[in-house]
């Protein structure tokens, strides 16, 4: 069963910081100098500690973030360039679509682009898109007709 | 002597002095008709002068004369666009064959006058004569038909030439807009998107521009 992490992730940022998390939790399991309980309390996000807690119980734990590692490396990723700095909450709206619309478990990527002018230019499992205001143009101005002086 | 012989040889003398006369006066008239020959050669080089360089040589000026002006012409259309749309092109065809035809009707009437004095001049003459000129006037119409298809020619290869020119211009021309449009970047785009959408965007409209551009990926299968 996949880990409800994975489902909750919605930027490429939140899947580097999982990364990180995991990376610190797997060290302190792997250094007996270093407690993991004490990394789960102290250096992982609170939300992401209660949902590691509760998934590994029961489980050994070395085994539980190697899972958890192996789902998030398929977790497909979307980067986007689009025209403004997008808000938190507007960035959820992207996710959300994309996770309605595409996949539960994908992530986006923004990037942040004024040339593009407006639309988005997607880049997503190797394929890319321009739906940018900046290509409509471009495609405008090369069918243009002059006219006479 | 003999009186008899005496008007024998009398008789003799008269004939010899009878063909004597004769003699002189068939050479006479021979020269007479020398003479007029003489004229009528003298005539018929001057008004071969005369076709030459009154009639034949202003329709050869007036050939490079419609190149000149065909040329001239299509360069001032040419120059006074700034770019074709199909329909243009077609305009433009149109008024240069215009011009064209125009200027080969004048041509032709000029050629037209040519024939006119050739007539009025072989119609006077010997049939000999007329003979040898009727060969000379073959030739002549030959060189003017070779001349005339040359003048077409010319003027189509220079419409020809002057057009691909200008397609490659308008070519050239838009590839500089979109290289303008990469180099300056996004302060073109901006000037030009305020003239297309007629304003900038909201923030608002930037944001239903993605997830309706995230719509339009999907509907062309951008995420299967």
């Amino acid at each position: 069963m996949q880990s409800q992490l994975v489902s909750k992730l919605r930027t490429k940022d939140d899947l580097d910081i999982l990364k990180g998390e995991l990376d610190m939790i797997e060290n302190a399991i792997y250094h007996t100098d270093i407690k993991y309980e004490d990394v789960l309390r102290s250096d992982i996000r609170s939300w992401v500690s209660e949902i590691i807690i509760r998934e590994s119980e029961g489980q050994d734990l070395g085994s539980y973030v190697k899972k958890l590692r192996d789902d998030i490396v398929g977790v497909p990723i979307l980067s986007a360039s689009i025209y403004f700095e997008p808000s938190l909450s507007f960035t959820e709206t992207i996710s959300a679509w994309l996770k309605k619309n595409v996949s539960q478990n994908i992530v986006i990527e923004v990037l942040q682009n004024s040339s593009v002018l407006g639309g988005i230019q997607l880049s997503y499992k190797g394929k890319y898109l321009d739906l940018t205001l900046r290509k409509k143009i471009a495609k405008e101005l090369e069918s243009i007709t002059l006219v006479r002086n | 002597m003999d009186i008899q012989l005496i008007y024998v040889l009398i008789a003799l003398i008269s004939a010899l002095g009878l063909l004597l006369v004769t003699f002189v006066f068939l050479h006479l008239k021979s020269l007479k008709e020398i003479k007029s020959l003489r004229n009528d050669l003298d005539n018929l080089k001057k008004v071969k002068d005369e076709l030459q360089n009154k009639t034949f040589e202003p329709v050869n000026n007036q050939a490079r004369v419609i190149i000149d002006q065909a040329n001239n012409k299509a360069t001032e259309i040419i120059q006074s666009v700034q770019g074709l749309s199909e329909s243009e092109k077609q305009f433009l065809n149109k008024n240069f064959q215009d011009m064209l035809r125009a200027n080969l009707k004048d041509y032709q009437l000029a050629a037209g006058k040519f024939t006119q004095v050739y007539d009025s001049f072989v119609s006077s003459i010997g049939s000999d004569v007329k003979a040898r000129l009727d060969m000379g006037l073959a030739k002549v119409i030959q060189d003017t038909q070779v001349e005339m298809k040359n003048v077409i020619l010319n003027v189509n290869n220079t419409f020809s030439n002057l057009y691909r020119g200008f397609d490659t211009e308008v070519a050239e021309y838009k590839k500089g807009i979109l290289k303008q449009i990469d180099k300056l970047g996004v302060d073109i785009i901006k000037q030009v998107s305020i003239k297309v959408l007629g304003k900038t965007l909201s923030k608002k409209e930037q944001e239903d521009l993605v997830i309706k551009s995230l719509e339009e990926a999907k509907k062309l299968g951008f995420f299967e």
